[in-house]
């Protein structure tokens, strides 16, 4: 696919740059160089746990690649050809392959040792637990 | 050359890549941006209405195969048929929303049901037509009709 010029890799650079001048937002999603498709996701929040649910349509499960590294979650993967068929057998042609990556920060609450991640039907699941002692505790109170 | 006048010009390319990229981007998937109806208010709310369903159609000796990125449904969600010459996916996409209780940072999937229309080259055998679904792509392959088949006449 060398052919196709991603856009992504030129918004990066404007995107980098915009988040410097407005990184007011506690999670903010970027992307990263080399690009050539964008996964869409889904961000949750809840009183234990970060999950990050993207659509990643056609990408084996085995071709992805999560880490977590001081606060900054990747994740990276690679739709491959999945038949051999002649270029000039298709009318239609609109699915994207090779690589997508995304960044996202998350807050220092999240736990970076125990992620955990599946994939199913297509779509990618990342649970990112939060640090104990930043889950709310009920302190009950005591009275007469 | 001033500095300014590179700097003009280093701007000015980068802008041409970017408009060539989105060009590109823009032709290869133009067609396959499809509106997604929210199936409860709590949907409807927060997701996102357009989704990229990107197909693909390949034309072999004897059958049609059509590829389509459709990721998070069950097989049970989707509706094939083929209507004359155009093959019809119909699909509901169930929102996770009601297992994950919490606050949404970032809400771009899209959710609810949706319709896409693909015309065929040629006349299917409706009746053979074999869908599977694997990763969140949904392939279907058709049988041309035999009226379509190319006839070997044999010389007596």
């Amino acid at each position: 696919m060398s052919h196709f010029v991603s856009p992504f890799t030129a918004l990066n650079q404007i995107n980098r740059e915009l988040n410097r001048v407005f990184d007011d937002r506690p999670i903010t999603g970027q992307l990263v160089d080399s690009t050539i498709w964008k996964p869409q996701v889904d961000i949750c929040e809840n009183a234990n746990s970060f999950k990050v649910i993207a659509d990643v349509p056609g990408v084996d499960p085995k071709d992805i690649e999560i880490s977590l590294h001081n606060g900054l979650l990747t994740i990276r993967g690679e739709r491959k050809t999945d038949t051999e068929v002649e270029e000039d057998k298709f009318s239609r042609r609109e699915r994207v392959r090779g690589t997508f990556s995304r960044q996202f920060n998350l807050p220092d609450s999240a736990d970076a040792q125990t992620v955990s991640a599946r994939s199913e039907n297509g779509v990618l699941e990342v649970t990112i637990p939060k640090a104990k002692k930043a889950r709310p505790i009920n302190i009950a109170v005591d009275g007469d | 050359m001033t500095t300014l006048n590179k700097l003009s010009d280093s701007v000015r390319d980068s802008l041409d890549a970017l408009a060539e990229g989105w060009q590109d981007l823009w032709n290869r998937a133009r067609h396959a941006i499809t509106r997604f109806t929210p199936s409860s208010d709590d949907e409807a709310i927060s997701s996102n209405r357009w989704g990229l369903l990107s197909a693909e159609l390949h034309e072999g000796t004897d059958d049609i195969c059509v590829e389509i990125e459709a990721p998070g449904l069950k097989k049970e969600d989707f509706e094939i048929f083929v209507d004359g010459q155009i093959l019809v996916i119909r699909g509901t996409k169930q929102s996770s929303r009601e297992r994950t209780e919490g606050h949404y940072h970032i809400s771009e999937r899209a959710y609810g049901k949706f319709e896409r229309q693909l015309p065929l080259p040629v006349e299917v055998d409706e009746a053979s037509t074999k869908a599977s679904y694997r990763n969140g792509v949904l392939s279907v392959t058709m049988p041309k009709s035999k009226a379509e088949m190319p006839r070997v006449i044999r010389i007596n």
